[in-house]
């Protein structure tokens, strides 16, 4: 984007030839700079922009979404085996899926380049966990490197790719979400494709793990390889020192800039080496960073990985220099780092105090007044419908609120824990509802209840599927089918087709699936429908062994997209008596109580027409005006 | 100019992304380093959503520090109170003044401010500027209730040292927004220059 003639503006105008990218374009930019031909992995905050950049700007990658991160660093590993450059991108705990091929794989080694981005979340803002995935680059032994802003992203994953292909190992590239979603300005390149014939050598002891002499060597090389890249990275110049002072600060990662910010409003005396390279750790350069300082602090984002590393060195060494960080409680071992958290673990290396922050009365007072906004189904959501029928289902059939556990999985509909429908018991991983549901179903001898979506069932929900039916467990599975992978922003999966690119993937049946498995019961109903869901569910809480009810109706998000929006619905003012049972039931937040006449509004602005408020009224006031 | 520091509040679905973006191009095409910060993912709406936009010729991190930010955008009244620990003392508000009630309102959760309760918070306890007007209203004039973020904007370059110059964020949205909006959202940002204006009396 180019302005012709920015001479109106106030300021000295500058033509720039700058792009304001985000930090996941920047690496997308810098990625197809690189000539990557293959990218996957599975969609997770903060990673997912990455592949949709890449299938975006250049679709003759191959920029594509995997079923799971296995599944996708396998297939990545496998195109780097035959000498083509590939990514795999997911968010931190996806590295938790991909963890067993990630250990093998780095014995076998690449030809051609491979780079796994791995997006952690300290904060966490949308995460889990916290978990710092630098800790794999140590147990699988492979290097990681870490960009602190949106510039050094891109050219951080540039220069990733030569050091994979120069040592024919994988390389992690650890970002957080604080580089992943910044927006900044940056300078790009030019995309280039590489002119290479792929080509997989047999090789036995590299790529067979069957022959444990084989491994034993194979261990030995990639201890032997640490050990040159460590050199490599001795002079590398992503990692440097500046500034000029007796306290040393060493960074790495997002806080690089906190330090920035803060440093200059403590009028210097601070000298900062900044990394980008935290396993294998550059040995001699912070040796020689070490000596020249009184006392340092480590300042990094995630676990003290960094920290630990560096008192390794500094023990190993003989230097008496005290480190301060996460351990020495200067910095929180939980949360992400703030400028101000910065600024007083400077503070107090200073011997000064540091200003801890007391919440102003003012401020407390303020965010007292203001009701919460949690995020919340969107109206016209299937989910709601979903749930709303499975609650009113077991009503029915006669259990007590919190009578049953109802396990929940990863995505939107994980919302249903919050009121009013306040549904499910558990969320942690992906597909573990199913297993959770197995396992109480065996240990509590009743039918337990798993929800899980589309693509989290064909993420890892379908090994617990097979599981149930081989033990014949007495499990209710609801797959919400809502035709997308929703939550991270509407990728395509196996059981939608279609691609990101264009090319031309099958879509399989959930149904013919689980059929398959050897599912006897199964259920498709359509969760706009609440009476024939209710029904679908009490019938089947009659069955024993595993049953499947699959929820179908599309995420609303898309087909508001598409401007398919269907009647909105009204409510009728003689017949509403106020007593606020459809905003009760369904938590919708097109629902308005209106106070002044003690009666509810449809807010006809965001109301999609979904119909279940019109299901639940106990007046009828709700009705469709086509169907007065 | 060192740095200007915007936070932006709203609720997900409003454009607050969009205006974050739009203001990120007008600080980049004025020759300033941009930092824009926001946390993306849940694409559900309803949320309650904050954004950072950062620029000057010395600026690092995408998050601005409680107490630093120049001026305050927000799309909804409650979210800007939510977000006041932002707001340097004796900073700027611009701010759309009709609420989007949350649902845990209307299910008798929770209770929602009056305006002027709001307004006296920034205006007594921060010594704030308060520009708020209803900029859905003036959004349905220009054309279409989707032109609030540009009402907004069009709003905040009257405030007095912003540092863009309202023509030249003019030309910014322009080449922003599909060619068949521009009509309709160039009406929008006058009504939102003329909005602040009146307040601010200029």
């Amino acid at each position: 984007m180019e302005i012709a003639n920015s001479q109106s503006s106030s300021l000295t105008p500058k033509i720039s030839n700058k792009k304001l990218l985000m930090g996941n374009e920047a690496i997308a930019h810098g990625a197809l700079e690189s000539g990557v031909s293959f990218a996957t992995g599975y969609p997770g905050t903060p990673s997912t922009e990455v592949i949709e950049t890449i299938a975006r700007l250049n679709p003759e990658v191959f920029a594509e979404w995997a079923p799971n991160e296995k599944v996708a660093l396998e297939e990545a590993a496998s195109v780097a085996y035959t000498g083509l450059r590939a990514l795999v991108t997911m968010k931190c705990v996806g590295l938790n899926v991909a963890a067993d091929p990630l250990m093998s794989l780095a014995y076998s080694g690449v030809e051609g380049g491979l780079v796994i981005l791995v997006a952690d979340d300290p904060g966490p803002h949308t995460s889990q966990t916290e978990q710092d995935d630098r800790y794999y680059g140590k147990l699988a032994l492979l290097p990681v490197l870490e960009p602190a802003d949106v510039q050094e992203a891109h050219d951080l994953i540039k220069y990733a790719y030569e050091l994979s292909e120069k040592y024919k190992v994988p390389v992690i590239f650890r970002t957080t979400t604080r580089v992943n979603h910044t927006t900044a300005d940056v300078e790009v390149g030019e995309f280039i494709t590489l002119e290479r014939e792929p080509k997989f050598n047999k090789d036995i002891p590299r790529y067979v793990r069957a022959s444990m002499k084989g491994n034993l060597e194979r261990h030995k090389w990639l201890n032997k390889t640490l050990k040159e890249i460590e050199a490599e990275f001795e002079d590398l110049g992503f990692n440097w020192v500046e500034g000029e002072g007796e306290i040393g600060i060493i960074t790495e990662g997002a806080p690089y800039n906190y330090v920035k910010e803060v440093v200059p409003k403590l009028g210097g005396g601070f000298k900062i080496l900044k990394i980008s390279t935290p396993h294998p750790l550059p040995r001699k350069l912070v040796v020689e960073f070490l000596k020249g300082v009184k006392k340092a602090i480590v300042v990094e984002d995630g676990g003290p990985f960094l920290e630990e590393e560096i008192k390794i060195v500094a023990y190993e060494e003989g230097i008496r220099v005290p480190i301060y960080g996460k351990h020495t409680g200067h910095l929180p071992l939980e949360g992400e780092l703030t400028p101000r958290l910065v600024k007083n673990a400077l503070l107090k290396l200073l011997d000064k105090e540091g200003e801890e922050y007391v919440k102003p009365r003012e401020v407390e007072e303020a965010e007292n007044l203001a009701p919460s906004r949690p995020p919340t189904m969107c109206p016209g959501c299937p989910h709601r419908g979903s749930y709303r029928a499975l609650l009113d289902a077991l009503r029915e059939l006669k259990f007590k609120k919190d009578e049953l556990p109802i396990h929940g999985d990863i995505g939107c509909y994980a919302l249903s824990l919050l009121p009013p429908l306040e549904v499910i018991w558990t969320e942690y991983v992906m597909g573990a509802s199913i297993s959770l549901a197995n396992g109480q179903s065996i240990a509590m001898d009743k039918k337990i209840i798993a929800t899980i979506g589309d693509s989290t069932f064909f993420h890892n929900g379908i090994q617990p599927l097979v599981d149930a039916v081989y033990k014949n467990l007495d499990v209710l599975v609801m797959i919400l089918d809502n035709r997308t992978t929703a939550m991270t922003g509407h990728q395509p999966h196996p059981g939608t087709g279609g691609g990101e690119t264009g090319r031309e993937f099958n879509e399989i049946d959930i149904e013919a699936l689980v059929r398959a498995l050897g599912v006897k019961y199964v259920k498709i109903v359509d969760p706009y429908d609440l009476k024939a869901t209710k029904e679908a569910i009490k019938e089947t809480m009659q069955v024993k062994g595993p049953a499947v009810i699959i929820a179908k109706r599309e995420c609303i998000i898309p087909v508001l997209r598409r401007g398919e929006i269907g009647e909105i619905p009204v409510v009728i003012k003689d017949k509403c008596t106020g007593c606020k049972a459809c905003a009760l039931l369904t938590g919708c937040p097109a629902l308005v109580f209106d106070s002044e006449t003690g009666k509810m509004k449809i807010d006809s602005l965001i109301c999609t027409g979904c119909g279940l408020c019109e299901q639940l009224c106990p007046f009828n006031a709700i009705v469709y005006p086509s169907r007065k | 100019m060192k740095e200007y520091n915007i936070v932006i509040t709203g609720v997900g679905g409003q454009g607050v992304l969009t205006a974050a973006n739009i203001l990120g191009w007008a600080a980049l095409h004025a020759g300033y380093k941009v930092r824009l910060g926001e946390v993306h993912g849940m694409s559900q709406r309803f949320g309650s959503v904050i954004s950072y936009v950062r620029f000057g010729e010395d600026v690092y991190g995408s998050m601005v520090p409680e107490g630093k930010a120049d001026v305050m955008l927000s799309f909804e009244p409650v979210e800007a109170l939510r977000y006041i620990n932002y707001l340097k003392e004796g900073g700027m508000v611009v701010v759309n003044t009709k609420p989007i009630v949350p649902v845990q309102v209307s299910m008798g959760m929770a209770k929602y401010p009056s305006l002027e309760e709001i307004r006296k918070v920034f205006e007594k306890d921060f010594k704030a500027k308060w520009i708020g007007f209803n900029a859905e209203e003036l959004a349905e004039q220009a054309g279409h209730v989707v032109t609030t973020n540009t009402v907004l904007i069009g709003a905040l370059t009257q405030i007095p040292e912003f540092p863009l110059d309202a023509e030249h964020v003019r030309e910014v949205i322009k080449i922003t927004i599909p060619p068949k909006a521009v009509d309709m959202n160039m009406k929008a940002f006058d009504l939102g220059i003329k909005a602040a204006k009146e307040i601010l009396e200029l």
